[in-house]
């Protein structure tokens, strides 16, 4: 497979460009103009054009505060579904000159396009290039767009040219000219375009935090503790692989439709339930392998004789079109729930599906095969069958906060769509050994003065206590058990103020 | 080396304060715990003891550890939290039953998909030798080790037939039945060995 080649479409202000092309516009206008998400009084603007921000109008103002500033000011509407549209319709336009295409799901207003192979064109791949910047005019579109080799990189390149981009009103293109290059340059970059939320956004103020390469020199421990869940999407995005995930060749839709199926009489035992079940599984599954396509959840609703409908969810645990596996999690589903009705009259079973390709969008990087004993897909697979024994609720994350009350200092976090995500996604997986011996070197700088230790290699228990223990003055010690490639295991323990190294003894 | 030095008889403790034994030793004992396959833990701070060997794991390894809670008796997280424990690595299963712990870990077992295992129990009684024999092939065949919380207040009531199974028959020292009766961790601000108020619904 050829290196990934990206291009980068930002359309700056999508919502004001949006409006005005609604209302036949299609020069900036003096006239102040803002935009919220519904016609209600509490909500609140999303956008608005500098003719609006000069009268005192900010995002995040409520529409009728908006409104009171001034007589003059316009307010326009667009719905999320709306917005949904727009940018599938600039999708669908890359796509017409792009093997593959996709919307930034951090961002609406970003595009990727597959350029993989376009450089073979030569200079045929600048007229391409140009002719998708004449397609958008046509549309009335104008943006910013960059062509290199990570996501990272073009996202801001196509940054920088919205900006120009939005003065002008007519679309500029961008080529690095080589991965080098555009890393360095990404990197010293401000990170004010990416999509923070307010907070965030004065946080890295605060702690003086502006450019790429001070942002993701993060720990990703006190990213999580203090910024928002979008702060963390962004760090992962800069830092981990997507730069090298292709962009997905085909929108993902669930082509495969809902099955219903009356019984008449109705159904009054297990096994014939499961059966039942069964035999719209196998059509199902059909439908699913003709497609090309692959079972992620599955959905029964059962409804009986009264109108009353139990829907039972089943999570395969990865994608699947194994009936046996499938038919395994059933089994187990229907011999543990509790049946409110005796009579089923109708069963309809609709499937999540999705595509094999997307599966590397989100999966972390600690999917290598051959590199450690943990395996995500047997994970998954195992935790399926335990939520189709014990319901899907029964697997969960427990996470602490702040909180007044103790109640609040809890949050639960259900795992249905993946439970590998907040865990180790941060975790450099591709060296097991790795964060144990940034902890020896931590714990033992500066290196021990007498020369009878070896090169350690591996921290076997650290741990701290205070003076009390020992009954002397209070101090500080980290005690720590480390095996030498000698085998021999040395007890050794360090003394803060001043930092001092103690040899304990050896351990047999 | 670890198991040449550290038997079952070796970890029992006393309850002569005198003749406790310091945490540096109970430290070992969890390194110990890790490698063996299959480790019941019972009597007072039966959860302190096994938190002391779950951070122990997770200083060796960054995989996510499922804890199978009996009931919806959670332990109490900021307990966890002062003991050292990464909460975000370890995964929450809610088993109504002793019959459901037991399944789920079979379940787990079967995969081969975590190398460390965490499960509370109610009492050790009632329970098949069976399910202890097949847990200990499956946890040679993947490498996994499994470690059994019984949550009882107090005293300590193994099963005659998983002592007979593991100290008897099989003279296998891959198990271990490690007896607790007082507390070698801080009590202080590091209680977890008491059921959390904290319930789950």
């Amino acid at each position: 497979m050829s290196k990934a080649r990206f291009l980068c479409l930002k359309i700056p202000d999508l919502e004001m460009q949006l409006v005005y092309r609604r209302l036949g516009y299609t020069e900036s206008v003096s006239h102040p103009l803002f935009i919220v998400e519904e016609d209600r009084p509490s909500t609140r603007v999303i956008a608005l054009n500098s003719a609006a921000a000069s009268l005192g109008i900010r995002v995040g103002m409520r529409y009728t505060a908006a409104l009171s500033l001034s007589a003059e000011v316009q307010a326009s509407v667009i719905s999320p579904e709306e917005r949904r549209l727009v940018t599938e319709e600039i999708r669908d336009l890359l796509l017409r000159f792009l093997p593959g295409a996709e919307v930034w799901a951090l961002q609406r207003s970003v595009f990727w396009g597959d350029i993989r192979g376009m450089d073979r064109l030569g200079a045929e791949s600048r007229r391409l290039y140009q002719r998708i910047s004449n397609a958008l005019k046509r549309e009335h579109w104008y943006g910013g767009i960059a062509i290199g080799w990570t996501r990272p990189g073009t996202l801001f390149g196509a940054y920088a040219l919205s900006i120009r981009a939005a003065s002008s009103q007519s679309t500029h293109i961008r080529s690095f000219s080589s991965e080098r290059e555009e890393k360095r340059w990404y990197l010293s970059q401000p990170i004010d375009p990416l999509p923070f939320n307010g907070r965030d956004r004065d946080r890295f103020s605060l702690l003086g935090i502006s450019r790429v390469d001070e942002f993701v020199a993060l720990p990703p421990e006190s990213l999580k503790s203090r910024f928002s869940q979008k702060a963390l999407d962004l760090y992962r995005f800069l830092k981990g692989n997507t730069a090298t995930v292709p962009v997905q060749q085909t929108e993902q839709k669930s082509v495969i439709q809902p099955v219903l199926q009356r019984y008449e009489p109705p159904i009054r035992d297990t096994e014939v339930l499961f059966s039942a079940c069964t035999q719209l599984l196998s059509r199902v599954i059909a439908d699913v392998q003709g497609a090309g396509l692959w079972i992620r959840r599955i959905c029964f609703e059962m409804t009986d004789d009264r109108r009353v409908t139990q829907t039972e969810e089943l999570n395969c645990g990865g994608l699947t079109r194994d009936l046996a596996y499938i038919q395994r999690l059933l089994k187990l589903r229907i011999e543990h729930v509790s049946w409110v009705s005796r009579e089923i009259e109708a069963i309809t079973l609709s499937v999540s599906v999705d595509t094999p390709l997307t599966r590397q969008g989100y999966l972390p990087s600690l999917e290598e095969p051959g590199k450690d004993r943990f395996d995500i897909d047997r994970m998954e697979r195992a935790i399926a069958l335990v939520r189709a024994q014990l319901g899907n609720e029964a697997v969960f994350l427990m996470r602490s906060r702040s909180g007044r009350v103790p109640e609040q200092r809890f949050q639960i976090e259900l795992s249905h769509k993946s439970i590998y995500t907040p865990i180790d996604s941060d975790h450099d997986n591709s060296e097991p050994l790795g964060p144990l011996l940034s902890r020896v070197r931590r714990l033992l700088e500066p290196p021990i003065a007498s020369k009878k230790y070896i090169v350690l290699y591996s921290l076997v228990f650290r741990y701290t206590q205070t003076g009390a223990w020992w009954n002397t003055e209070r101090s500080e010690r980290v005690y720590a058990y480390l095996e030498g490639r000698d085998g021999v295991v040395r007890w050794v323990y360090r003394s803060e103020l001043p930092i001092t190294y103690t040899h304990q003894g050896i351990l047999s | 080396m670890i198991d040449s030095v550290f038997r079952a008889s070796d970890l029992l403790s006393t309850d002569s304060p005198s003749q406790q034994r310091s945490a540096s030793e109970l430290c070992w004992d969890a390194v110990s715990i890790i490698s063996r396959s299959v480790t019941v833990i019972s009597g007072h701070a039966s959860t302190s003891v096994s938190c002391a060997v779950l951070r122990q794991f997770q200083i060796a390894t960054p995989h996510p550890i499922p804890w199978v809670v009996l009931g919806g008796t959670l332990p109490y997280l900021p307990d966890l939290i002062s003991l050292g424990i990464n909460t975000d690595s370890i995964l929450w299963i809610k088993a109504p039953t002793k019959r459901d712990v037991l399944d789920t870990v079979d379940t787990l077992l079967g995969h081969g998909a975590f190398p460390f295992l965490c499960a509370d129990l109610s009492d050790l009684t009632g329970i098949e030798a069976s399910y202890f024999s097949r847990f200990m092939h499956r946890c040679r065949q993947w490498n996994t080790t499994v470690l059994f919380v019984v949550l009882t207040p107090a005293g300590y009531t193994p099963s005659p037939a998983i002592r007979f199974h593991i100290d008897v028959e099989s003279r296998d020292r891959s198990a271990l039945l490690l007896k607790v009766r007082r507390s070698f961790l801080s009590l202080a601000d590091g209680v977890c060995d008491v059921k959390s108020p904290f319930p789950l619904s």
